[in-house]
């Protein structure tokens, strides 16, 4: 074999692996509206009983989550770290601009350190 | 006997092959992961980079010669490293500071220095540092330190109570892995219940040391020596009769061979138990318990009604986790021996006679090491965020360890938001951690298939079938990355 040949092939293996990249990438999302997304949560005996269990949004989007319980509790958004304290049938509203990407879970947070799952905001980044 | 040639061998297997590829293609106890599921055309062209690369792989080791015509596993200086008595003693004070805080501290997971400085630090960190720079964690090891009074006294007055047997090999490491594994996953493991873990293993490797002699007894049971070791074989330094040596990155992969039967699954283990880990918390291994198997199978057992059944099939899920944890890395191992004995047959035609070969064992044990950055970007692609946003907490932990409020160091406040890892960046290091770990293992194992067989076409030709599984083993881990998760609350 001449010794040219690997790196003919490597040049061109690399060249096609690039291309492929390229056309298989997803158009770009970076120019999608930025929207407000509100949600409302019902929530009884510290569980969820209306309301959607997953929201999905892009980087730069914003979350309106109004919550009505039945008993006072605390709402924690995992990863972005906010907390709501919630009254009993009183109206809550937290509003978080999404600013990182990731999968972040709403819990229902008691005092005595049990925790509840509620929803999940999915945020994917613009490419 | 049937004499078949390599050609038709070639073709055999990669007739199987293809036969078979249809089959192919059909919460942690403590760490957020933030991480969304790699998208579709990320993972598809993963998959086509593992196959093209993997061609041009083959097409250059036509060209490659054996380096060593004589033979022999090159020295590493495995195994030949000292304790040094000042970082082992710093080692041991963290491992009972571990264990102090986790009885009597808050048993608040991300408020309690032990759950982050094992399960992350220890676990995700340490295992990383060791890669790139050597195994220094055999200097520092706490288990040697607290068996070392042991250690000079078997010296002084040997033998230990019993022989440790060969059989045994790394087996108790392999146990203590799938028991970590299985406290990880599914042990909900509090503060208080690693402390206990921990002094359990503790007591494990004093009795151990004590029956079968320190020396042997935590060469091949202390799991977390093993796992160091074997990734300290791709760092850049490596001691060798007490001085400290460069070498380029994975070239401790060469020697010393061949690995045991015990270490051969003590490193499959690793590699399913990492691909089990992210599998078992996609959609679709839910979907499959409670949908598929239930409609198929086992509604018979607990009922047509789903909405009360499910109480009984939550847990019955836990035991099938809990079975399938077990068997993986069984499939694993035999899939590796399968493929290595497939390559051994297609290898026999013009290969070395076999006394010559039996001399280094099998192509299995000696091209095991190959395996290992494999493992290691399995383990990287899955876990590496968790130090970004649970690791470096250990700032804030270390002024107040058992979450009692104090501020010992003045940092009890520090980086208390969590720093989430850009998605665009994770997905990315995925690829590329996968895609570049599975070259490496390639270009590794025909390294020392050549030294094995010392004749490259023999070599070339035993790689075939370890090439297929390393295509698919690559392909797979992608495609677990690819997957949705559930809700890991």
């Amino acid at each position: 074999m001449p010794r040219y040949i690997p790196f003919v092939l490597l040049a061109g293996c690399i060249a096609a692996l690039i291309l492929l990249y390229r056309g298989l990438q997803p158009a770009e999302t970076g120019h999608a509206p930025v929207l407000t997304h509100k949600i409302s949560l019902r929530i009884v005996d510290r569980r969820l009983a209306k309301g959607p269990e997953e929201l999905n949004a892009f980087v730069g989007d914003t979350a309106h989550i109004s919550v009505m319980s039945n008993s006072a509790l605390s709402i924690h958004l995992h990863g972005y770290e906010r907390h709501l304290d919630v009254q009993a049938d009183v109206p809550s509203e937290l509003i978080v601009p999404l600013v990182n990407s990731g999968r972040f879970e709403l819990e229902v947070h008691e005092a005595d350190g049990q925790f509840g799952h509620l929803a999940v905001i999915t945020v994917q980044p613009r490419t | 006997m049937i004499k078949v040639g390599w050609p038709l061998r070639i073709a055999l297997v990669s007739g199987v092959a293809i036969f078979l590829s249809p089959l192919s293609a059909s919460a942690h106890s403590f760490g957020p992961i933030y991480t969304l599921p790699l998208p579709f055309w990320m993972y598809a062209w993963g998959a086509a980079a593992t196959v093209v690369l993997s061609f041009l792989a083959v097409v250059l080791f036509l060209r490659a010669r054996p380096e060593v015509e004589s033979g022999g596993p090159k020295e590493s200086g495995e195994g030949s490293q000292q304790l040094n008595p000042w970082t082992g003693s710093a080692a041991l004070l963290l491992l009972l500071l571990t264990i102090a805080t986790g009885w009597w501290g808050s048993q608040r997971p991300y408020s309690n220095l032990s759950m982050t400085l094992f399960w992350v630090l220890f676990l995700v960190g340490l295992p990383y540092l060791v890669a790139v720079f050597g195994d220094f964690y055999q200097r520092a090891n706490p288990w040697r330190i607290l068996t070392w009074p042991l250690a000079q006294r078997q010296r002084l007055h040997p033998p230990p109570l019993l022989r440790y047997a060969r059989f045994l090999e790394h087996w108790p490491a392999a146990i203590l892995l799938l028991m970590l594994i299985w406290l990880e996953l599914f042990g909900r493991v509090t503060p208080a219940g690693l402390a206990n873990a921990l002094a359990i293993y503790s007591l494990i490797m004093v009795l151990g040391a004590l029956v079968f002699g320190s020396h042997h007894w935590l060469q091949n049971a202390e799991l977390f020596g093993v796992i160091n070791r074997l990734l300290g074989r791709l760092g850049v330094f490596h001691r060798n009769r007490g001085r400290l040596h460069f070498r380029l990155p994975f070239t401790g992969l060469e020697g010393p061979t061949p690995s045991s039967t015990g270490l051969q699954f003590f490193l499959l283990s690793w590699l399913a138990y990492t691909a089990f880990d992210g599998l078992h918390q996609t959609m679709l291994f839910h979907r499959w318990f409670f949908n598929d198997l239930y409609q198929a199978l086992t509604h018979q057992w607990f009922g047509s009604n789903l909405r009360q059944a499910y109480p009984l099939l939550h847990e019955a899920f836990r035991w099938w986790q809990s079975g399938l944890l077990i068997v993986i890395p069984f499939v694993y191992f035999a899939l590796y021996r399968l493929s290595c004995g497939l390559g051994e047959w297609m290898a026999q035609p013009g290969a070395a006679p076999a006394a010559e070969r039996k001399k280094r064992g099998s192509l299995a044990g000696w091209i095991a090491p190959s395996l290992i950055p494999i493992a290691l970007v399995y383990h990287a692609a899955h876990y590496y965020t968790l130090l970004q946003t649970q690791g470096i907490k250990i700032i804030a932990l270390a002024s107040d360890p058992f979450g009692w409020g104090w501020n010992l160091f003045g940092t009890a406040q520090w980086l208390q938001r969590t720093i989430i890892p850009d998605t665009a960046v994770v997905w990315r290091t995925q690829l590329a951690l996968i895609v570049i770990g599975h070259m490496v293992a390639v270009l590794f194992a025909h390294k020392l298939a050549l030294s094995f067989y010392q004749r490259t076409g023999p070599a070339l030709r035993s790689q075939i079938p370890m090439l297929g599984l390393m295509v698919a083993m690559t392909v797979f881990g992608l495609w677990i990355l690819s997957l949705p998760t559930v809700n890991t609350s």
